[in-house]
């Protein structure tokens, strides 16, 4: 009898086992900004009790420099107003290596200053320059292996690689360490609570699955815009772009969640093979047609929010004559019998008129136009709309008759919204992620074929844009909602992008 | 106070009771999520209103208290409680208390259907007798979309015996009488003992030894609880020839059940601090000691701070599955619509039980 019958309908598996998180880079943004209010929140709502905290940076600090770095992180957050006492055992939990990367002896610590508990959890949460070294000498020291008691996880932050070859480089090195189920690839738009329930409300649901193909779909759009600029990010921007910082994971990660087929069960690697089918499915963007296909653009001065803001040039650490785009729209094709002949127009930005995140599918319009006269213009098509960020919500336009004597059609809508339904705020993505690495449930995390296929498509973009050179660099009034050559983009299919 | 129940006349007070209680500084009201229906006796304690306290701020939601035992004409009153969420959106409560007269209108289903949000999930609260059934529930099951019941405080409150309202229960589940999902806050109880114990024989060196449980013992927890726990053991492990025996005077219960091989399973459970554990919100521990024919006993330990194993040291100062109480229990019912079906073969199984 190797079956438990006690356990049959209890979910045992999601108690996290007593860990080690060691965060390498623990005196960056990511750390204080993320990482430490996301453990002190799962710690305060009980969800983890028995861990360790160790920070590892090259930094001069002892334990106590580093508690008192992590109690002034909990000081400044929203959890600041609660009890002291819990504050305190927290930080009893907290400990720092101060070592550099390459050194061995730092390694040595971890392994002798934290036997117990045998689980351990790397997060590198340097820029992406060190990582390799980071795993060759978690892989060197024997840290990488996985022991008969106690697991052995490494969590890779983005930007995963700069191209595919640069992917497929560090995806090597990964694996020569680690197994591919030791490897947690975050990309934490997944750990939203919206982009989760995107599966929901599609497998979850019996009406919205018939009509999700090309028979009754006209285009889908994606859109990530954000009020922002670059900020003091503009070192890493300049490598690395709106294609490379947005489009590569988080719109593609979108993507796929509303292409995908239904996978077989929930199981993480049924919803990930289900992901790189949509990723191998798009229709690559030869260098002939990029520039029909794509727009890239940099946003120059303008105003956000009432407030005159620079231009991308002007920004902190940016080259005066800089070709980084912090624009990208694009319409791209998925070769699949679901989805043949739909145009996925896809667009991020900097510096645009409105923070939004959103995934708007638009139905085709009846076949007969029954109400044709009824109105002057043609009636608007049905929308559906999953609002990622700011106010989660999902909404649904539909053609209204107006009250009254009058033949008169509108269109109204139906809305769902987190925010006025529910009364618990959803937890932060880092929280839900970090529980999920905890627990070794890998769904939300990118697998390497996934990262990959992502990157073949978006690597012959680049290389495109790199021979087409400045001249396709377009720009655009910060506070706008993008440039021109990305209306007509849509405008030669006849379509428009929603209003941001 | 409202002298008559006009439906009318309490969404208007109700209206302006909400606007008041949301405040001007409020940047808006949830909608409702659900109603629920809590039947209970006036001037007894019961379990709801802590439970509801800490709802309040996470789930907005029409409630109507139907409380019994007045001498005069059922009346109704409204009242609402709201709590800011982080972005200072009111989570409120939309409450209509219904002291229910000797008439006993205020709990005829005919009275109260109209107060509810139509079209929103109804879940009814059942904190009165449950044996032999009251003809009011199974009349409002047509209205209700889950019923929920508390059993250890029944044992507690009404001297009920567990086994007769499982049995019962369970008879009126399975000849179609009742038709929703039914949950039981002793079941939500047990889960962190159910959890525990499932994850302590998970390992390898245990599982074997599920097959060698000669008694178990239980400690702190409510007759009820204690009682659910037992019979799921049994299910589970395929124990069978049930028999319950309670020693007169002391009231002491044994259950008594042989294992596939045929041998005798001893199981008890103290009662010594019921009235306490059944109605407090926590309790301090509960220990469950489990023996075995041939190796030494195994003993548990379950508290607010969590679950830990005392004898073999392994996990000693692992506290994990903590006792949830009555509020945490309420949240995870009022977000589903389902029945545990284990619960239900648990309680299926407490009919084959004898009683000596």
């Amino acid at each position: 009898m190797n079956q438990n019958p006690l356990a049959a309908g209890l979910q045992i598996a999601r108690e996290p086992h007593p860990f080690t998180i060691v965060i390498f880079g623990a005196s960056g943004d990511l750390t204080r900004k993320k990482l430490i209010p996301a453990l002190y929140s799962l710690f305060l709502n009980e969800s983890i009790s028995n861990f360790n905290i160790v920070g590892f940076a090259r930094r001069k600090w002892d334990d106590e420099d580093f508690r008192k770095i992590v109690l002034g992180i909990i000081n400044n957050s929203l959890l600041s107003k609660t009890n002291e006492n819990l504050k305190k055992e927290f930080l009893r939990k907290v400990f720092f290596i101060s070592s550099n990367f390459e050194s061995t002896g730092g390694y040595a610590e971890i392994e002798n200053r934290f036997q117990k508990p045998l689980n351990r959890i790397y997060y590198l949460a340097t820029p992406p320059t060190a990582y390799t070294t980071i795993i060759e000498k978690l892989g060197e020291t024997g840290l990488s292996k996985e022991r008969d008691t106690g697991f052995s996880r490494i969590i890779v932050e983005k930007p995963f690689g700069r191209d595919l070859q640069s992917a497929h480089e560090l995806n090597r090195v990964l694996s020569r360490h680690f197994d591919e189920q030791q490897i947690y690839r975050i990309d934490h738009y997944l750990g939203k609570e919206t982009v989760q329930n995107i599966m929901v409300f599609r497998f979850g649901n019996g009406i919205y699955e018939p009509v999700w193909n090309n028979r009754f779909i006209d285009n889908i759009q994606i859109t990530v815009a954000e009020t922002e600029g670059v900020g003091t990010r503009g070192n890493y921007y300049e490598k690395s772009g709106a294609i490379r910082d947005i489009v590569q994971n988080h719109m593609m990660q979108l993507l796929c969640l509303v292409a995908m087929e239904p996978p077989i069960d929930l199981d993480p690697d049924s919803i990930r093979d289900e992901k790189v089918k949509v990723l191998k499915s798009i229709k690559p963007i030869p260098y002939e047609k990029l520039e029909a296909e794509t727009v890239r653009a940099q946003y120059s001065r303008g105003i956000v929010d009432g407030v005159e803001v620079p231009g991308y040039k002007e920004e902190a650490n940016v080259s005066e004559d800089s070709t980084t785009e912090t624009y990208v729209a694009m319409r791209l094709f998925i070769d699949s019998w679901r989805w043949a002949g739909i145009p996925f127009y896809l667009r991020t930005g900097k510096r645009l008129t409105r923070r939004l995140t959103e995934i708007a599918i638009q139905f085709k319009n009846p076949p007969h136009l029954l109400f044709k006269n009824w109105t002057a213009s043609s009636p608007v098509p049905n929308n559906l709309i999953m609002r990622i960020q700011p106010d989660e919500a999902i909404t649904l336009h539909f053609n209204s008759k107006v009250p009254g004597y009058s033949t008169e059609m509108r269109p109204v809508n139906m809305t769902f919204t987190y925010g006025s339904t529910f009364g618990e705020e959803p937890p932060e993505a880092y929280e839900r992620l970090l529980l999920d690495v905890m627990s070794g449930d890998s769904t939300l995390f990118t697998r390497r074929d996934e990262i990959e296929s992502a990157w073949s498509f978006i690597t012959e973009i680049i290389e495109g844009w790199k021979r087409l050179g400045a001249k396709e660099l377009h720009h655009y009034r910060a506070g706008s909602s993008g440039p021109e050559e990305a209306k007509l983009l849509l405008a030669r299919d006849g379509r428009r992008w929603r209003k941001l | 106070m409202t002298g008559t129940i006009n439906p009318s006349q309490i969404e208007r007070e109700l209206k302006i009771t909400l606007e008041r209680q949301s405040g001007v500084e409020s940047s808006g009201t949830k909608t409702s999520l659900f109603n629920l229906v809590i039947f209970k006796r006036a001037f007894t304690p019961n379990p709801s209103d802590e439970a509801l306290d800490f709802l309040l701020g996470k789930r907005p939601a029409r409630i109507i208290h139907i409380d019994s035992g007045y001498k005069d004409k059922t009346r109704a009153s409204v009242f609402a409680r709201c709590y800011p969420d982080r972005k200072d959106r009111s989570v409120c409560f939309e409450e209509i208390l219904i002291s229910n007269g000797e008439d006993n209108r205020g709990i005829d289903p005919g009275t109260w259907s109209s107060l509810l949000i139509h079209d929103l999930p109804t879940y009814l609260w059942w904190l009165d007798k449950l044996v032999p059934p009251s003809n009011y529930l199974i009349q409002s099951f047509e209205l209700g979309d889950k019923l929920l019941i508390h059993s250890s405080f029944n044992g507690v409150t009404f001297s009920e015996e567990p086994l007769s309202i499982y049995t019962g229960l369970s008879e009126m589940i399975s000849t179609g009488s009742i038709q929703i999902p039914v949950s039981d806050f002793a079941w939500g109880k047990i889960l962190p003992l159910r959890r525990f114990i499932a994850k302590v024989f998970d390992r390898d060196e245990y599982l074997e030894k599920l097959w060698d449980i000669s008694g178990v013992k239980v400690q702190g927890a409510a007759r009820a609880e204690t009682t659910l726990l037992f019979l799921w053991l049994a299910t589970r492990l395929g124990w069978t020839n049930g028999r319950l025996e309670i020693e007169n005077g002391t009231g002491k219960r044994k259950f008594f059940f042989r294992d596939r091989k045929g041998r005798e399973i001893n199981l008890t459970g103290s009662t010594t601090a019921e009235k306490e554990t059944a109605r407090k919100e926590t309790r301090k521990e509960v220990k469950i000691e489990i023996s075995f024919h041939d190796t030494d006993e195994l003993l548990l330990s379950c508290s607010e701070n969590g679950c830990a194993e005392l004898s073999t040291g392994i996990n000693n100062g692992i506290l994990y599955f903590k006792m949830p109480h009555d509020g945490n229990i309420l949240l995870r019912e009022v977000d589903s619509l389902q029945h545990d079906s284990i619960y239900y073969d648990t309680i299926e199984y407490s009919k084959s039980i004898r009683r000596v």
